[in-house]
């Protein structure tokens, strides 16, 4: 049967458009579907750092003369907003008491901050230009079903349910995707890191005495409920151009009432946090939200004739730039595939060995750095005050960042040994930190 | 349940997540269609902004 669509794209973040892109540059019919309205907007909470750690997914992504550059997947992307240069990265404890990462990239940054609606404006400008590419704001993916030569995907529109047929599909709807439920895969996944709620806002006036920073707020004396993170840092923001735009967000574990919510969180630590001061002039500009499943990611992101791409096959933790590569990568082996009837087992293959969590060993290591968390506030304060004025360098970067926090500590273990004997215990038994107590996502 | 349409912040977190299709994302807001809603509460679990509510 001859299809009206050689790909269906279910999903227009970053990695629904950048697979679009590419399988329009390379002739194929696409129909890219996503439920929004205004695909650009961003409503979700994303913090929008550029991790440019040498490594990260096997790439290096550099910021330079208006684009992104993909090292060695050798393409780059065109970015037309601001960058804000983040040189440090802050650990702040409950009781004030800091840690402080500076930038190892070339230029001293630790991470660059960008405006996550400019970049997707631009990817979807570029898809909208592509004849082949039709374009469906507004429609929901609700299920994706195999076929001897395709897939249906079954679509929502205007309150009524469509099917549309399609040689391939991408499931490109970010974390807790409708498509891989609807193929069962999900049951392949441990949902063990368990549920997450995240609030966050975009403020102006916000006296932060760390500016150009990545700051964390460390240990559980700045929540209410004593769990979950909390990050902020400055965004570029064209909305409010003549001021420094910060974004606080607060993630905590979606555990229902009693339990406070994120947004409760937030509205906590802005108004009787241990730095409320800091936001004192503030005014908040938008609020954004997100909800999550941490799943373990997806093995083998090719069911079928679907291939999942971008954070669909994980959690958040695709990045938008591993979204954006994976987006590449997928839709080169997808046109191989129309071409020559195969090759998308190159994608499988290369998301299996690029994806950090996809090795067991890897979420180990950054759970071994986010043991912080189950240490007292005192604890926490006493750590951080013997990094006074140490020299210490890394990126923001969650696959690295834990293991620089470690070492930063792990240098002073003969003074905790000496002054701190059972702490020092406690810290050498990171290791054996589970996952789940590290997220904090078990009962207290 | 309800999603509270001047609450809900439009991340779309709660349409994938409600086990039995009855949130539709309008006009960027989440909403739910009570007929097919079987209150079992997952998506005022996970909403962030609290949303969702009786
Ligand atoms: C709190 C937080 C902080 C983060 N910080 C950073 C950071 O600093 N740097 C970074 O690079 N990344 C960060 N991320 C991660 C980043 O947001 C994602 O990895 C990235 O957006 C993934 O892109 P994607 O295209 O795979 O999915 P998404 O960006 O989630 O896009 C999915 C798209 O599909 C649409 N969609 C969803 N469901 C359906 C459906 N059923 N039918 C139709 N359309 C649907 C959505 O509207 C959306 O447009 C953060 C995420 C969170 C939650
Ligand atoms: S989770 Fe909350 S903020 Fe997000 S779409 Fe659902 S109701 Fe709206
Ligand atoms: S209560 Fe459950 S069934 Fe009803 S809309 Fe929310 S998630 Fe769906």
């Amino acid at each position: 049967m001859q299809k009206k669509y050689d790909v269906i794209i279910a999903g227009a973040g970053p990695a629904g458009l950048m697979t679009a892109q590419v399988l329009g540059e390379r002739g194929a019919r696409v129909l890219l579907v996503d439920m929004k309205k205004d695909i650009a907007r961003v409503y979700r909470a994303c913090c929008a750092n550029l991790i440019i750690e040498p490594g990260t997914h096997r790439e290096l992504v550099t910021y330079a003369g208006g684009a992104f550059h993909f090292a060695e997947n050798k393409f780059s992307i065109p970015y037309g907003g601001s960058i804000i240069a983040l040189k440090r990265s802050v650990k702040v404890s409950a009781g004030g008491k800091t840690l402080i990462i500076s930038g190892k990239s070339p230029e001293g940054n630790v991470a660059l901050s960008f405006e996550k609606e400019i970049l997707l404006q631009g990817m979807l400008a570029k898809a909208a230009a592509c004849s082949t590419i039709e374009i469906m704001p507004e429609t929901q993916a609700l299920r994706a079903e195999n076929t001897a030569d395709g897939v249906a995907v079954t679509l929502r529109y205007g309150g009524r349910e469509c099917a549309a047929v399609s040689r391939i599909a991408v499931a490109a709807d970010g974390v807790n995707s409708s498509i891989v439920e609807s193929l069962g895969l999900n049951k392949t996944r441990r949902t063990a890191f368990g549920r997450f709620m995240v609030a966050s806002c975009h403020m102006a006036g916000v006296d932060c005495p760390y500016p150009e920073s990545w700051v964390t707020f460390m240990g559980k004396g700045h929540t209410l409920g004593g769990r979950g993170q909390i990050y902020m840092c400055p965004k570029p923001h064209s909305g409010a151009k003549d001021t420094v735009v910060y974004e606080l967000t607060v993630g905590v574990p979606a555990l229902g009432p009693p339990t406070p919510s994120a947004k409760q969180e937030l509205d906590h630590f802005i108004n009787q946090g241990n730095f409320a001061s800091w936001f004192k002039h503030a005014r908040i500009i938008d609020t954004r939200a997100a909800a999550l499943n941490f799943a373990t990611p997806l093995i083998h992101p090719v069911e079928g004739n679907v291939v999942v791409v971008g954070d669909a096959a994980a959690f958040i933790e695709t990045y938008v730039q591993g979204a954006i590569m994976y987006g590449y990568q997928a839709a080169h082996a997808i046109a191989q595939q129309l071409a020559t009837g195969s090759g998308l087992d190159a994608y499988a293959r290369s998301w299996k060995h690029s994806f950090e969590y996809n090795d067991p060993e890897e979420i180990k290591l950054s759970t071994q750095g986010f043991g912080l968390h189950v240490l007292d506030d005192g604890d926490i304060d006493y750590l951080f005050g013997l990094t006074a004025g140490d020299d210490i360098h890394g990126f923001v970067n969650e696959f690295s960042e834990p293991m620089t926090v470690r070492g930063a500590i792990f240098n002073h273990m003969a003074q905790i040994k000496n002054e701190r004997p059972a702490l020092a215990g406690m810290l050498e038994r990171f290791g054996e930190v589970s996952v789940k107590d590290a997220l904090q996502v078990g009962s207290s | 349940m309800k999603i509270d349409a001047k609450k809900c912040a439009g991340c779309g977190g709660c349409v994938n997540l409600c086990p039995v299709e009855a949130i539709s994302f309008i006009d960027d807001r989440a909403r739910i269609d009570e007929a097919a809603c079987t209150d079992c509460g997952t998506c005022a679990q996970v909403c962030g902004v609290e949303a969702p509510g009786k």
